[in-house]
């Protein structure tokens, strides 16, 4: 089964071209990753899958349906958290439940059941500045779960965390996603979270954005954090940094400020 | 309501007793008279003797202010919405309502008695131009305030433009809306004290005038300290609906 299916998106600004012939493929329950620098149109795609902007051209089929222009299918979650600040932890993320018109106390009662396994009990009456900014993110992770639980789009949804928040989110995330079997696209530019956390890698190139390579990872799974230490994660990683070295000396660039090694 | 005197109220009340006392004071030692400025002690005897005659004007004042503070909360909204939703509106009116302000509004309150005569229309209305403004302005900041990114996240969840304003634009203004209005409650009944002292028949404004003119120095000090504590009231309770709006305004952060 195929859960997003993305074919030759193109997308410019007026003279600006943003993404160059771009197709993904995230099978169902996979973890699929689009690792590439800052500011290289992969928010851009992420607004075109979601329907918010319409591609110049391309298809976007969602479980085999055409989705192109469409919202209120699939939604994504940003670094920002984007709670709204005046509500309640348990209303914000009942706010996909009720735009689904489920009346608010079947809502609250749906949403409740899940506050353990996102680590937020206990909160579900406090406000969104009361939290860490890691029980945030799960907050509004809980939020795009019970939008669409089946297919979840992330950008960079741990870019704003210190580094100690962001592994425990990582292993938090995995277990997240082996107990309810989501399909993901996941969008960042640290190379240990896309290796650690995905099934498939798309490696982008700078604007415009083409898809460079094309990287299985086959780390079996339950993955823990001694991963990251194994000769099999650094072979991957060794092939990956290679990859964007060369592509940063194909564009005569410095690819240092852009992607965390 | 809790309220216990704090050491942070304790400073500026001590300060304000200090003074009157000095005033009391004073007017003592160098035997001012009644009619030049009255003792605070005598202020306040008359406050208490004159009161049943300014009853009738304390009530016509907050009439004008209430009703002029109303009518500018509900104009200034269906402005603000207005210009905020289409922005060619706004473009053009923006700089004009700015421009407006530098007005002095005691130059056009005679013009405004000219055309609506001594009733209650002029002081309303002088009181809505005066409030209307303040409360615009911060409505329209805190609408444009609102993020983006909040409003794509929400509508890519297949919400509708009500929705949106509901719960993202309204509540997101309100810490704006909340500055304005503070700043306009106070404004209002100096709005209609401004309308009455041009021309009325009845009021505060009206009865300092008439206090004035008879030398009764000690009646128009009593209006001034009824004056302070209605605005202060109005400001009051502008603040206390602000906690009962606005609860996640006043937790502590991260408290946890």
């Amino acid at each position: 089964m195929k859960a997003i299916e993305v074919t030759g998106i193109n997308k410019s600004f007026g003279d600006l071209e943003v993404l160059d012939n771009i197709s993904i493929l995230v099978e169902k329950n996979h973890f699929v990753s689009i690792l590439g620098p800052s500011g290289c149109g992969k928010s851009t795609l992420f607004n075109i899958i979601s329907g918010l902007q319409l591609p110049d051209s391309g298809r976007i089929l969602i479980n085999g349906k055409d989705f192109k222009g469409k919202t209120g299918r699939i939604s994504y979650m940003h670094q920002k958290d984007l709670l709204l600040p005046w509500k309640t932890v348990l209303d914000n993320v009942c706010i996909p439940l009720i735009l689904k018109k489920i009346p608010l106390p079947d809502a609250r009662k749906t949403a409740v059941g899940y506050f353990k396994s996102f680590g937020l009990e206990g909160f579900e009456d406090a406000y969104p500045s009361q939290l860490s900014g890691g029980m945030r993110q799960r907050a509004a992770l809980l939020r795009t779960f019970l939008f669409a639980s089946d297919i979840m789009m992330l950008d960079e949804p741990f870019g704003a965390l210190d580094a100690i928040t962001r592994s425990k989110m990582h292993l938090w995330l995995m277990n997240i996603c082996s107990k309810y079997q989501p399909s993901v696209l996941f969008i960042t530019h640290d190379i240990d979270e896309a290796i650690l956390l995905s099934d498939k890698i798309y490696l982008f190139t700078k604007r415009p954005a083409r898809i460079k390579k094309t990287i299985g990872v086959n780390i079996p799974r339950p993955r823990s954090q001694d991963v990251l230490t194994s000769s099999q994660f650094q072979a991957l990683k060794a092939e990956v940094i290679n990859l964007l070295y060369e592509e940063a000396e194909e564009n005569g660039n410095n690819l240092g400020n852009n992607m965390s090694l | 309501m809790r309220k216990k005197i704090s050491p942070n109220n304790l400073v500026p009340i001590s300060f304000i007793l200090i003074l009157i006392m000095f005033w009391e004071l004073s007017t003592i030692i160098w035997k001012i008279p009644g009619y030049i400025l009255p003792a605070p002690s005598g202020i306040i005897k008359t406050l208490f003797s004159a009161y049943s005659l300014m009853h009738p004007h304390i009530i016509a004042t907050l009439k004008e202010a209430f009703i002029g503070f109303s009518l500018a909360i509900i104009l200034s909204f269906i402005t603000a919405f207005i210009m905020d939703s289409i922005p060619l509106v706004k473009k053009a009116i923006y700089p004009l309502i700015i421009t407006s302000q530098t007005i002095p509004i005691i130059s056009v309150a005679p013009l405004i008695i000219i055309w609506f005569g001594y009733g209650i229309l002029p002081k309303i209305l002088i009181a809505l131009l005066v409030c209307f403004f303040p409360i615009l302005i911060s409505l329209l900041d805190g609408l444009a305030s609102t993020d983006d990114e909040l409003i794509n996240l929400l509508k890519s969840m297949g919400a509708n433009k009500i929705f949106i304003i509901k719960n993202v634009k309204l509540p997101s203004a309100l810490p704006y809306l909340f500055s304005g209005l503070k700043i306009s409650a106070s404004y209002s009944i100096m709005g209609a004290i401004i309308g009455e002292w041009v021309g009325a028949k009845e009021g505060l404004g009206y009865f300092m005038i008439l206090s004035q003119k008879s030398f009764y120095i000690d009646r128009v000090f009593s209006a001034i300290v009824v004056i302070t504590i209605l605005s202060l009231l109005i400001f009051k309770i502008v603040c206390i609906l602000e906690r009962q709006l606005m609860p996640w305004q006043f937790i502590k952060e991260n408290d946890h």
